[in-house]
């Protein structure tokens, strides 16, 4: 820029002293008023051009200055890019492992409850099965007291007055036994009956308890479903976090159109799924339909 | 005798839940971890009198276990009933499709269960 605007200096100068030479060597005023002019025009000229050579040199330079910068922005957002897939790729590892984990616990929780509820109810059935046939125990044994002190009333008869006494005492005697015998035979008896009604009244609420548990089936389902969606996200993000090394607005270009093709295969592919199979937003039970 | 039920679901407690509610009303109750197991315990055991399956299970799910139960001899009249979370007519659709005898939506009621089966087995 320099030695063009010396040599366009140098160039006036030089015209000027030829212009003033020959307006000297003519010597009239017409000459030299014209010669004036032509170093006027000359001078423009070179300011003209002097102007337009700075003009292009500074636009050159503006160009090259966007150039750099656009290059800075590619660079900027694919390491932008880089850092949200792995920071996003690393929540959703976490939360896919969390999903998993809410699964199983709960999954345990509500096996270990139903087995302990069918625990309870078969235990009770046991206890009232036992009280029912102790029951029939109890009242077996007055029916074979009763029916060997008839034995031996019938024995009895005819035999000497000291022994009928005896045997009048021991009657009194095991007639009061088995008035105690009755009554705890009849005690037995109800407390069988009640157990027989807790019984039902306790697998009435566990089957109770079984519509509502169900929802465990249901939650697992849905968080396997939200499981894979995660996973399928997961996959996409950290191809983003592998980044690109782009460092042109093609490369970048064709970057983005790769994270493109990437999501739209995932969405196909939980598109191909089934759609959710949980449908039930309360604890009502399901229809029953037979073909 | 009492009649034997082939139970198929991936739930451990959907099982524990349905063979207590069937062993409650007297039935004998054979429990598959899974469509596969289900068609493995249907081959194994003769005798089996009804089979309830879910549907969406790992390695077979309950439409492809119907599919193939109505395929062999023995189980072409067997009473098929899907119990499901599944309550689309879609699915209901291609469930009639494949030979179900019935469709039983989760979550289901004990006592609602019985009543299906008493009628499809007596």
């Amino acid at each position: 820029m320099k030695t063009f605007s010396r040599s366009a200096v140098m160039g006036a100068l030089a015209s000027g002293i030829l212009l003033a030479v020959h307006a000297l060597y003519f010597g009239t005023m017409n000459v030299a008023l014209a010669d004036a002019l032509v170093f006027l025009l000359i001078v423009a000229c070179w300011s003209y051009l002097l102007n337009q050579t700075d003009g292009s040199r500074k636009l050159s330079g503006h160009q090259e200055a966007s150039a750099s910068g656009d290059n800075l922005f590619i660079q900027e957002s694919s390491a932008f890019h880089v850092q949200l897939g792995n920071e996003m790729s690393d929540q959703l590892t976490s939360a896919h492992t969390e999903l998993g984990n809410t699964q199983a616990i709960l999954s345990d929780a509500i096996v270990k409850l139903v087995s302990n509820f069918i625990a309870i109810s078969d235990g009770v059935r046991e206890l009232s099965k036992k009280a029912g046939t102790f029951s029939k125990q109890v009242h077996q044994l007055i029916e074979n007291v009763r029916s060997t002190m008839s034995a031996s009333e019938q024995a009895s008869r005819g035999g000497a007055p000291t022994e009928a006494d005896s045997l009048a005492k021991s009657k009194q005697h095991v007639k009061a036994m088995m008035g105690d015998l009755i009554a705890f035979s009849d005690t037995v008896a109800q407390n069988a009956n009640e157990l027989n009604a807790i019984h039902s009244k306790v697998e009435q609420n566990v089957l109770v308890v079984i519509s509502t548990l169900q929802f465990q089936d249901m939650s697992s389902q849905l968080i396997e479903h939200a499981r894979m969606r995660v996973s399928a996200l997961k996959e996409i993000t950290k191809e983003m976090g592998k980044g690109g090394d782009s460092t042109n607005q093609r490369e970048y270009m064709e970057q983005i159109a790769a994270y493109n093709r990437l999501l739209q295969k995932h969405v196909a592919s939980l598109d191909k799924q089934k759609s959710n199979p949980v449908a039930q937003k309360d604890f009502g039970t399901g229809d029953i339909e037979l073909f | 005798m009492a009649k034997n039920i082939l139970a198929v679901d991936d739930s451990t407690s959907i099982r524990q839940m349905v063979a207590f509610t069937l062993k409650s009303a007297g039935y004998t109750v054979i429990e598959a971890v899974d469509g596969q197991d289900g068609l493995d315990k249907a081959k194994s055991q003769s005798g089996i009198d009804l089979v309830l399956t879910d549907q969406n299970m790992p390695r077979m799910d309950g439409m492809t276990l119907i599919k193939t139960l109505r395929g062999m001899p023995q189980f072409s009249a067997t009473p098929i009933l899907m119990l499901t979370t599944e309550s689309s007519d879609e699915m209901k659709t291609q469930g009639k499709a494949v030979g179900a005898t019935g469709w039983i939506v989760k979550p289901f009621d004990p006592h609602k269960l019985l009543e299906v089966i008493k009628k499809v087995i007596g």
